[in-house]
């Protein structure tokens, strides 16, 4: 149980990257403008639907598309995020306004565009929260809509509303699910190949220093020998192993500058 | 005359072959100056022994004939950067056919990949730092030298 808790709290955080995020909102900006141009034409079937609330919403998607286009290079996934759901919100707020008018007439299929909505928003959202809110905005919207109807239309439109709606959004959530917890496993194998680089890179620099300072410890170690045999060499001796002190001295000292990076590294973040 | 002052004429005459062009008993290859001529120092200060040092395989390579006739080499593994190692070394003394004896000196750990390579020649290994007491009678162990 704690381990889904933990997996649901990584879940909701995960978002795709920006330039990803924006690509999405793109195609789901596109999508609405167009769609919603479409589905004013089939409210043209009936005269009494007002066509502004999906004009509205074909035009809120248009303006989203012009957004993107403006901010492509410098645009935040919170702000792509937000358009989202308002885009999500106008498209919902238009079939919310124009399904009454389809109930009653005789040929309706319920909430179809609901149902679509909510299975494009799982594949399409750039983030899992905005997933989830965008499949409780259009499957909420029709459910809610489905208890304002009368008595009488209720029964007279399709058996199993407003659960097959409510089978929708679960579905969609569940494709949702699938998805990111994908990209989270991605991310999570990326992390992992990048941190086995860094062990490696790791470990090849202690081979290196290892080496490294093990060369002036010999030399040292072998200076202090000649001077224990021999006078003569005494100036050449104690030169070298000034010299060696000197190396061990710089990488002690390159030590301790990359740790001092480190630590300043690990304030900032 | 006794046994000192053979010792000690035996160091002198070392001193002299150095200046001299005489064909070294022991070959030390190392990139580090100051270990190269401490084990040079080492060696004739304690075995009496005339040796001489390179620094890489193309040092060596232009004295092969010095080199081949050797009793033996001291090969550094690591010989600095983008230039052949200590193993690329023995392989070229291997297809020489250098007849002598071959002791690897290294200042990386044991399971470094050189390291490995080395061992697996079946030759000795030395981790540096090494004792100078422990490297002299290897040695005089594997050339047959007497102590000075």
């Amino acid at each position: 149980m704690k381990y889904l808790f933990s997996e649901l709290k990584k879940l909701l955080k995960m978002r795709l990257e920006p330039k990803m995020a924006w690509l999405f909102l793109s195609g789901a900006s596109a999508l609405s403008a167009v769609g919603m141009l479409l589905e004013w034409r089939i409210e043209k079937a009936i005269e009494t639907i007002p066509s502004w609330p999906s004009l509205v919403s074909s035009l809120l998607g248009f303006i989203i598309l012009g957004i993107v286009f403006l901010k492509r290079n410098r645009a935040s996934v919170y702000a792509a995020e937000c358009l989202y759901v308002l885009n999500c919100i106008g498209i919902a707020f238009a079939f919310y306004t124009a399904d009454p008018y389809f109930a009653s007439s005789d040929h309706w299929v319920p909430f179809q565009g609901s149902k679509l909505s909510c299975l494009a928003a799982a594949m399409i959202s750039p983030s899992f929260l905005t997933a989830v809110i965008s499949i409780f905005v259009h499957g909420g919207s029709s459910v809610l809509r489905f208890f304002t109807f009368s008595p009488e239309l209720q029964g007279r439109i399709a058996v199993g509303e407003p659960w097959a709606t409510c089978g929708f959004a679960l579905v969609s959530i569940v494709i949702a699910t699938a998805r990111f917890r994908r990209l989270l496993l991605d991310q999570r194998l990326q992390k992992m190949n990048s941190d086995a680089e860094s062990y490696k890179k790791v470990n090849h620099l202690l081979y290196d220093l290892r080496d490294l300072m093990n060369t002036p410890v010999q030399s040292i170690s072998l200076a202090v020998s000649v001077l224990r045999k021999s006078n003569e060499d005494k100036d050449k001796a104690l030169a070298q192993i000034d010299r060696n002190v000197e190396k061990l001295k710089v990488i002690c000292d390159t030590l301790d500058r990359h740790r001092f990076v480190e630590k300043t590294e690990g304030r900032s973040t | 005359m006794d046994l000192d002052c053979v010792k000690f004429l035996k160091a002198e005459e070392v001193g002299f072959m150095d200046n001299l062009n005489v064909n070294p008993e022991v070959i030390i290859v190392d990139d580090s100056d100051d270990l190269r001529d401490l084990l040079i120092a080492v060696l004739r200060l304690y075995l009496g022994i005339h040796c001489k040092g390179f620094l890489s395989l193309d040092d060596l390579s232009k004295h092969s004939e010095e080199v081949l006739g050797t009793k033996l080499i001291i090969l550094d593994l690591n010989l600095g950067d983008m230039i052949p190692n200590g193993m690329d070394v023995y392989h070229w003394l291997t297809a020489q056919n250098y007849a002598g004896s071959v002791i690897f000196l290294t200042g990386h750990a044991w399971n470094h990949p050189l390291a490995v390579q080395a061992v697996a020649t079946g030759r000795p290994l030395l981790t540096k730092p090494v004792n100078t007491d422990v490297l002299v009678s290897l040695i005089r162990e594997t050339i047959g030298a007497d102590l000075v």
